[in-house]
């Protein structure tokens, strides 16, 4: 299966996934890739279904939560179809995770040196002091002051940001070909967020990793992502590269979504509010899923639109996408 | 005319822990003021002491030395029913909509009760006071029947907001009422507090981490580090051409979907 | 449109519980409001010819050692447990909620000093501290309930100040400071409804270890006098006749365990019927 991005197959491979709850239907024939070396953000509000994507890969999801439809590929691995023995042995190894609340993510009562060192033990069948070794190596990579000192420290000991590295830390003791971050820097300063960003972008090229970052903050995807899936209501409703979405956004949920986010960078003089709100989960109609606040719907948005070709890379969910270089 | 100063006003906590440094100062001697019927941002990370400071301003905690002074008058001079009228005058909104309403109470008892403690107008017209904020805050009169739990966050700031407004204070002080709302619903919430502002002639002082929001908002604004001011003024003159060089980190670690372009901007990019 | 399925809803295996105790405790409510007019006899009837007879058509649960019927003497019983266990977790519950809403609210000195007290009080075994409380204030009913209450004072006052420590921490309570509110009004309509919860459920635990005590000290002599019946006493004179009329120990045991077990299930049961998310 040829990814979009290059001729090879993509290292995450996601085609027609759906989640339902009893009843109710929260990701709606998603289709996602993430190529060698890529990074993929995932943006989207609440209730667009992008954190239950990311657990639905790592087979997190909750108990009343269930894959109706779709398969997700992690390189030939069938992620939805693993024996409990081949997902441990996967999970940590190949597929990597950084959750969104670091703090509450690091064991209280271990040092950070072996919950850092941990996976390497489980995984490489190596001793303990050797992996304290090694993990010395991942919290200096990750830009950790002192890390002979630091592995003998608790979590409580280490401040917001220095926690969410030494998660990043764990994340990449085994090499993972795919790290996949859920809103890693919420919580964090701006300049400490900055450097975690930066940090992933390091990672990526020097290890060529690829990642899935997801957010619902439009400004960090804007520097150091590739490509951009934008989700609303369960559905996928523009996809595209990084320039695609921020120079030309199609859809007119994306471009709302710009026109609301204030800057600091420049003067704006009206945030441009969208009308309504995120519908929840019960209140979704059949059609578009974004026609009830959309300034363009039209009759036919009754029926649920399918995607169509912008560009080459660029796809849009809409019957009515703005043109390229529409204002909003 | 100054309707809010603050001066010289530095806060040290006490040692709470029985090993560890003693309280060191959060705030360390900062002054500034709010002229009748501007906005002042005070922006900062964490540690900055920007909440501490707008708690000082609330009369929540007390100065360890300077003066918070409304209309001329120091707060903590003040005492009974000279204080209550003063709470009258300066209200508040608080950032997590999850736990500034008073789960157990429904909305339209949490509005009565500002009413009910200043006994405003007669008590029959007081519910007709709440419905009437109510939609002044884009909601129905319905609303007032519901608890806190069936409201989705951006409702429920927007209750917040009904609350600090119902009694018609001359000055409202915001911390970070944004943070926990979604892109979408913070330009709503963002609008309506502009909207409410130039309406009611508020003076208002709006805490946030997000630079973009403040900029949006506000006249003027400080930037705090690690318990002082770093820069003050105008917003234009702040943002456009920051002083300060922990001003500039900040504006360049902010992530802002604008950046692409203006970075586009620059000629010789290919 | 589709519309979530009810994740609520009654079930044996989630409600089984909580509704024995619920159907144990009614039964026992009822017995002890209706007593005096369901009882075939009345329990301070002696009949000398008559004791010590086993369960029979006349006397379903045969008679005592003066000849009262053993049934009636239990039901009766029952009025005098509950009263006792009303009253004192009504005490416990009231003065030690209050108690520890005031020191968690004030904080300080306030505190230290109200805190260090109900340590003193916790720090005696409870049937310890309700016999020297019986010893100084007289032996009957009415103390009894006294001496119970305030056994149940210092844990109820624990429970609140933990709850109200931790609704204080929260922005509403902030809120309210802002707009002008009085302590008193902050402590009695912000943080009061916010911390019952708990409390309830902790008093319903504490009914059944009420009963338990006033068994106890009815047992030693120490609570309801005779001719008055309860469990306890009851209890202890059966003890003596184990032998010819082991009904006379049993039936009233037997009562007291089915209260026991019922309002300790009840109790439990409660915790999730009384969370606030339920209220939709």
């Amino acid at each position: 299966m040829a990814s979009m991005t290059s001729g090879l197959a993509p290292v995450l491979d996601i085609q027609n996934l759906t989640i339902e709850f009893p009843g109710q239907r929260v990701v709606d024939d998603v289709n996602l890739e993430v190529g060698a070396g890529e990074i993929v953000a995932l943006i989207g509000e609440s209730g667009s279904g992008k954190t239950l994507t990311a657990l639905a890969i790592l087979n997190l999801l909750p108990r009343q939560a269930h894959v109706t439809e779709g398969r997700i590929m992690l390189n030939h691995w069938p992620m939805l179809h693993l024996t409990a023995s081949q997902r441990r042995e996967l999970l940590g190894d190949r597929l990597a995770f950084i959750p969104q609340d670091s703090m509450r993510a690091l064991n209280p009562m271990l040092p950070v040196g072996d919950q850092v060192g941990e996976p390497l033990v489980i995984h490489r069948s190596i001793s303990w002091e050797a992996a304290r070794r090694i993990a010395v190596n991942l919290l200096r990579a990750v830009h950790l002051k002192e890390p002979e000192k630091r592995i003998a420290d608790y979590p409580h000991q280490f401040s917001g940001g220095m926690q969410q590295r030494a998660m990043i830390a764990m994340a990449l003791a085994l090499e993972p070909e795919l790290i996949i971050a859920d809103e890693p820097t919420t919580g964090l300063d701006v300049t400490v967020q900055a450097q975690v960003i930066r940090l992933l972008g390091e990672i990526r090229d020097r290890k060529g990793t690829s990642i899935l970052f997801i957010t619902h903050d439009l400004g960090l995807v804007s520097d150091f992502c590739d490509r951009v899936y934008v989700m609303y209501a369960g559905k996928v409703v523009e996809q595209g590269s990084v320039g695609d979405i921020f120079d030309s956004p199609r859809h007119p949920y994306t471009a709302a979504l710009l026109a609301a986010t204030p800057s600091a960078l420049e003067r704006v003089s009206e945030l441009v509010s969208i009308a309504g709100q995120i519908p929840t989960r019960g209140e979704i109609e059949a059609g578009c899923v974004f026609a009830p606040r959309c300034p363009r719907a039209q009759p036919l948005c009754a029926e649920a639109p399918v995607e169509s070709e912008m560009s080459p890379r660029h796809r849009v969910r809409c019957w009515y996408p703005r043109g390229p270089i529409e204002t909003p | 005319m100054k309707l809010l100063e603050v001066k010289n006003v530095s806060k040290r906590f006490d040692a709470r822990s029985w090993f560890g440094r003693p309280g060191d100062l959060v705030v360390r001697d900062v002054s500034l003021s709010v002229a009748a019927g501007q906005t002042l941002g005070i922006v900062g990370e964490s540690g900055s002491g920007k909440s501490t400071l707008l708690r000082m301003m609330l009369r929540l905690i007390r100065p360890t030395s300077g003066s918070i002074i409304f209309r001329g008058q120091d707060l903590w001079t003040l005492g009974g029913a000279e204080l209550l009228a003063v709470r009258r005058e300066i209200q508040a909104i608080f950032q997590d909509p999850a736990s500034s309403l008073n789960p157990r109470q429904r909305i339209g008892d949490i509005l009565l009760a500002p009413l009910d403690v200043h006994r405003i107008g007669p008590s029959k017209e007081r519910r007709d006071e709440v419905v009437a904020t109510l939609l002044r805050v884009g909601l129905t009169a319905d609303y007032a029947r519901r608890y806190p739990h069936q409201l989705s966050g951006g409702q429920r700031q927007r209750v917040a907001i009904a609350r600090a407004i119902i009694m018609g204070p001359s000055v409202v002080l915001a911390d970070e009422p944004t943070s926990a709302l979604d892109v979408s619903v913070q330009a709503q919430i963002l609008n309506l507090f502009r909207e409410i502002k130039r309406n009611l002639g508020l003076t208002s002082v709006f805490v946030s981490h997000n630079l973009g929001v403040v900029r949006y908002l506000c006249d003027s604004v400080a930037v705090m580090r690690q318990g002082e001011i770093v820069e003050i003024g105008p917003s234009e003159t702040v943002f456009a051409a920051p002083q300060h060089p922990y001003t500039r980190a900040l504006l360049d670690a902010v992530p802002d979907p604008r950046r692409r372009l203006l970075s586009s901007l620059v000629p010789g990019e290919g | 449109m589709s519309v979530a399925k009810r994740t609520s809803g009654w079930s044996w295996r989630r409600h089984g519980v909580t509704t024995v105790g619920a159907i144990l405790v009614s039964l026992v409510l009822v017995a002890a409001a209706a007593a005096p007019l369901i009882v075939p006899f009345s329990p301070y009837d002696l009949d000398v010819v008559q004791m010590l007879e086993a369960p029979s058509p006349t006397h379903w649960l045969g008679t005592d050692e003066v000849g009262r019927d053993v049934l009636s003497r239990t039901l009766y019983a029952a009025r005098i447990s509950i009263e006792v266990a009303l009253v004192a977790v009504g005490v416990g519950f009231g003065v030690g909620t209050f108690l520890g809403l005031v020191a968690a609210y004030f904080g300080g000195v306030i505190d230290a000093v109200v805190m260090r007290f109900m340590e003193l009080l916790f720090s005696f075994p409870a049937i310890l501290l309700a016999v020297v409380l019986m010893a100084s204030l007289g032996t009957n009913i009415l103390n009894a309930m006294i001496a119970i209450g305030i056994i149940f004072i210092p844990g109820f006052a624990r429970l609140a100040r933990a709850s109200a420590m931790d609704v204080l921490g929260q922005q509403y309570i902030e809120a309210a400071r802002v707009i002008g509110m009085s302590d008193a009004r902050i402590m009695f309509r912000e943080v009061l409804p916010n911390i019952l919860a708990p409390s309830l459920v902790e008093a319903a635990v504490a009914f059944a270890y009420a009963i338990l005590l006033e068994s106890a000290l009815s047992f030693l002599g120490l609570g309801a006098q005779p001719p008055e019946p309860s469990w306890g006493n009851m209890i202890n004179t059966g003890r003596g006749f184990m032998a010819q009329a082991p009904w006379l120990g049993l039936v009233p045991g037997f009562a007291l365990f089915l209260c026991v077990l019922g309002f300790n299930l009840l109790g439990d049961g409660m915790r999730d019927f009384l969370d606030p998310h339920m209220k939709d």
